[in-house]
């Protein structure tokens, strides 16, 4: 038989297709993909992909250096051989044209200056520079003088290693990750409910569950290849039904069996409407209630996150508070039959029906329920509360930690749980789940980094948002940026973030492989190794650990972020960085560089690295530049010394496995004991901590061991109304998101030609209605005014998003037009989470 | 030449119609499907740009829930190298 080579490969991917899809092909079409294709010098290796919270697994094809081609990953259990269409762009993300090579600081005469030209500078001039302007900060005001933003999409050890650099090194807890801005509210909700962080499910209750809720995430969107394995549920499973919550209708809509649009905020009426259905209906498990749980509430009128001084702030009774207190189940009763049927279809706008329907669903006790959510209820003034009210509601009908009964918070980054998690960047945090408060923690924290005792800071440092009104104020004069666009992520860009960057007394820098907004608005630009081109590790969203070997050499002098921050630690004397007294407790480290102490403290150094010896089970040769660099096999070191805090700190249940082992599989899902992931936490059978720590549980139960007494918390919260609210003047909300094509900032999307071609701007989205209210067509060019700014772009009355009246989405991926000029800076007191979700505006014609 | 090879979930009321459509697109050929709206679908076409915009364009259509890729492979294959290769 003769076979093209076209045909040959056609033949090839057809097969690959069936095999995943699980259906059968002709004889021939089988025949035909079985010839040999010895595809000669392409070396295939599996790597996470680089872009959202799913953690599909790869394979990517490297030919002469550089990365020719990817493919799903067959054997992953995450995305079982599919990708999504920006999978499908994976190997150009790095080959953008403007790809920055060399470290450019603004310079004058040949020397530094603020308002000077990006020159081409060498790596030594760059930290030259950099190391006196922190030292200068350090020495005026402190460690607080001086903070680190990094990143979920850092890699586990980038992560590690800047938290200990940050900490440790210079006694600084102004360390947070971009995280802040999606994940927080998550965090919060979950350390409140269950006193751990992250799902006590899998992604395997996708094919478990009986229905689906989305509450405030558009899948079909943003997370497609969930959202794929959630289609073939609904598609095949009888009596299996998919619930969408949104504040417009989006893509997943198109699958929903009940379709809701609710006013903005009154998400928290809708949850806990749905408690009072279930209690007035005594649906609910009594004796899981009685056995697992404790009725708690939560204090009010907490304000908004916002500067002190603000209205709003002064205003509120409670400014930031959340401690809990008790509360009986007949005053939890009370406190939630408030929300009726009537009354919250009123305020939400939601028809009556549907809010019923939905009702009964959770009511039902032979269905398993899946509820998924993201950003919508993430990025809300009142983010942890409502996490909250939907654990309230598994809570209330046990429907939890088993198969199909998963409460299940997705994420929107590779290791915003990996590394901005697990690891602890936040500025309360210490690795897995420890905070700097307290002093247990600290000790361990100490012990395990051989650090004199009292060298870690018990004060929390700046939260993301914090930082930027901190650098405004000029209360910290030195930023480090890494693995984010945060001048174009962040809110209200042009009142509480550029006045900072640009103040002549603060020293700005940034490092990422692009020119981005944030690069540019820096002083000094550290060109960054991206993803494929060191050794790394993400986190996924099911707590599944994944890692890479360096798949190519990153361009010209282009370093990556852990070998920024090793390589920056050496700039600094144990003195310099905490002072003679400290010092005197731990003799042996005067006059050692920060280097010294914490990468080359006998644990981090402990595994050589001999030159090319990274080798994968085919015997196939990898490159560690870090490792080549510092003479040790650092990643292995970083994770190694990481684990302790799994094992030897007081909070159970976080242990992963040794290094090497996740060279060799496709990801697992923490705990793992014994080499054997955990798929569902807390429940006797499948967690074997539950027995661990509580050894008379009965067969199958639940135990909920991060809370002392085994309880998780059901914590009330009512609705309180959102910071603002659209009035005569701003006559509309605004929403902000992403779209298919392009990932947050577009830094790595918007260098790829297709994608850009495919979704060049960030139109806004709008009720046709609303738009000839204000003799607008589709395509007409508008200014978007809010109180803080505006921006000009088209209108889209027929596109893939579908607003009501009264709400316009703006995507955040363009350049060109920063919407988040528009945001207000307010945040969940709690999470200090930022809501993106909602503002006011107006719109004019241009 | 790219070639590229799809899952595809469409609603199964919906099969006839988004086959229809499929049909109607340059390089794209259905290759199996199934009763719950489960299909394999290859695109083939010297343009990538093509690939992708179809492949986006496929999730617009009435019916299509998902649409996954599986296998890509991209090559400039000069038209004399493209003979038999058994």
């Amino acid at each position: 038989m003769k076979l093209s080579r076209r045909d040959f490969i056609k033949s090839q991917a057809i097969a690959a297709a069936a095999s995943t899809a699980g259906l059968s092909l002709s004889a021939t079409q089988l025949a035909n993909a079985k010839s040999n294709d010895d595809d000669e010098d392409i070396r295939w290796d599996k790597i996470p992909c680089r872009f959202c919270g799913t953690g599909c697994s790869v394979l990517a094809g490297t030919r002469g250096g550089r990365i020719v081609a990817t493919q799903g990953d067959p054997d992953s259990d995450v995305n079982k051989g599919l990708n999504c269409i920006k999978g499908y762009f994976l190997s150009k993300i790095m080959y953008g044209e403007d790809r920055l090579q060399t470290p450019l600081l603004r310079k004058t005469d040949g020397k530094y200056d603020k308002n000077g030209e990006f020159e081409q500078v060498s790596w030594d001039e760059a930290f030259d520079v950099m190391a006196e302007k922190w030292k200068a900060a350090l020495k005026e005001k402190g460690p607080s003088g001086v903070g680190m933003f990094g990143s979920g999409q850092w890699t586990i050890w980038d992560g590690y290693a800047a938290s200990k650099f940050m900490k440790a090194g210079l006694r600084s807890n102004n360390l947070d990750p971009n995280a802040r801005h999606c994940m927080a509210s998550a965090v919060g909700a979950f350390m409140r409910a269950f006193g751990i962080d992250e799902p006590m499910g899998s992604y395997d209750d996708l094919e478990h569950a009986d229905a689906f809720v989305l509450w405030g995430a558009n899948m079909a969107e943003m997370h497609p290849i969930l959202w794929s394995r959630l289609v073939d549920t609904r598609l095949t499973r009888e009596g299996s039904e998919v619930h969408v919550l949104s504040t417009y209708t989006h893509r997943s809509f198109e699958l929903a069996d009940n379709g809701m649009i609710f006013e903005p905020q009154t998400d928290l009426m809708i949850a806990n409407y749905i408690a009072n259905y279930i209690i007035e209906n005594k649906a609910y498990d009594e004796k899981f209630l009685k056995d697992h749980v404790n009725i708690k509430k939560t204090p009010t009128d907490i304000g908004y996150g916002l500067r002190p001084e603000h209205p709003l702030e002064v205003k509120a009774k409670n400014s930031g508070k959340g401690k809990l207190s008790n509360m009986s189940f007949d005053d939890y009763a009370k406190a939630v039959s408030t929300y009726t049927l009537e009354y919250t279809s009123k305020h939400s706008k939601v028809p009556k029906e549907n809010l019923l329907r939905l009702a009964k669903l959770y009511a039902d006790p032979d269905k398993k329920i899946m509820s998924l959510w993201t950003m919508g209820m993430n990025q809300h003034t009142r983010g942890v509360w409502m996490n909250g009210l939907v654990y309230n509601i598994h809570l209330l009908m046990g429907k939890i930690a088993e198969p199909g009964n998963s409460p299940f918070s997705l994420t929107g980054q590779p290791s915003a749980c990996g590394t901005a998690r697990e690891v602890g960047t936040f500025a309360h945090r210490l690795p897995a789940d420890l905070v700097v408060k307290n002093p247990k923690h600290r000790a361990v924290s100490e012990k395990i980094w051989k650090l004199p005792e009292g060298t870690l800071n018990p004060k929390p440092g700046f939260h993301a948002v914090l930082m930027q009104r901190m650098l405004k104020d000029e209360k910290m004069n030195c930023y480090w940026q890494q693995c984010n666009n945060n001048m174009q992520a962040g809110p209200n860009v042009n009142d509480e973030m550029l006045p900072g960057w640009r103040n002549p007394n603060n020293f700005i820098t940034v490092s990422d492989p692009y020119p981005t907004i944030s690069a540019v608005s820096a002083d000094l630009i550290l060109p960054t190794a991206m993803w494929a081109e060191k050794e790394g590790a993400f986190g996924n969203a099911e707590r599944r650990t994944q890692f890479w070997r360096q798949q190519v050499p990153a361009p010209g002098d282009s370093k990556s972020d852990l070998w920024q921050i090793m390589e920056f630690s050496k700039r600094f004397t144990v003195e310099e960085a905490w002072g003679s007294e400290l010092v005197a407790k731990k003799p042996e480290y005067r006059g050692k560089t920060l280097y010294q102490v914490l990468f080359k403290n006998g644990q981090v150094n402990k595994f050589p690295y001999f030159d090319n010896t990274v080798k994968d089970q085919d015997d196939n040769i990898y490159k560690n530049d870090e490792s080549k660099h510092f003479g040790f096999y650092a990643q292995k070191g970083l994770f190694e010394e990481y684990r302790r805090f799994q094992t030897e700190g007081p909070k159970p249940g976080h242990d992963q496995a040794p290094f090497d082992t996740y060279h060799k599989v496709r990801g697992l899902r923490w705990p793992v004991v014994d080499g054997k992931e955990t798929l569902w936490r807390y429940r006797e059978g499948y967690d074997p901590f539950v027995t661990k720590l509580n050894p008379k549980v009965k067969k199958g139960d639940v135990y909920f061991y991060g809370k002392p007494d085994g309880k998780a918390n059901l914590i009330h919260a009512p609705y309180e109304p959102p910071h603002e609210s659209p009035n005569e003047e701003y006559d509309l909300w605004l929403c902000t998101g992403r779209v298919l094509e392009h990932w947050h900032t577009g830094t790595m999307t918007n260098r790829v030609p297709e994608l850009h071609k495919a979704a060049p701007d960030a139109l806004v989205y709008m009720n046709p209605g609303d738009a000839r209210k204000r003799g607008l067509k589709n395509g007409s060019k508008v200014k978007i005014i809010s109180p803080r700014g505006e921006i000009t772009t088209r209108v889209n009355v027929r596109g893939r998003n579908k607003p009501p009246k009264g709400l316009v989405f703006v995507p955040f991926f363009d350049a060109r037009r920063l919407v988040n000029k528009l945001l207000i800076d307010a945040t969940d007191p709690l999470s200090k989470e930022t809501d993106f979700k909602k503002c006011v505006v107006k719109i004019e014609k241009a | 030449m790219t070639i590229c090879s799809l899952v595809v979930q469409a609603k199964p009321e919906y099969l006839d119609n988004v086959n229809e459509t499929l049909n109607t697109m340059n390089g794209v050929e259905v290759h199996a499907q199934n009763e719950y709206g489960k299909m394999v679908i290859s695109i083939d076409h010297p343009s990538r740009e093509y690939c992708s915009k179809t492949m986006t364009d496929m999730t617009r259509i009435n019916g299509v829930m998902s649409t996954s890729l599986v296998y890509e492979y991209q090559e400039d294959l000069e038209p004399t190298t493209e003979g038999a290769i058994q």
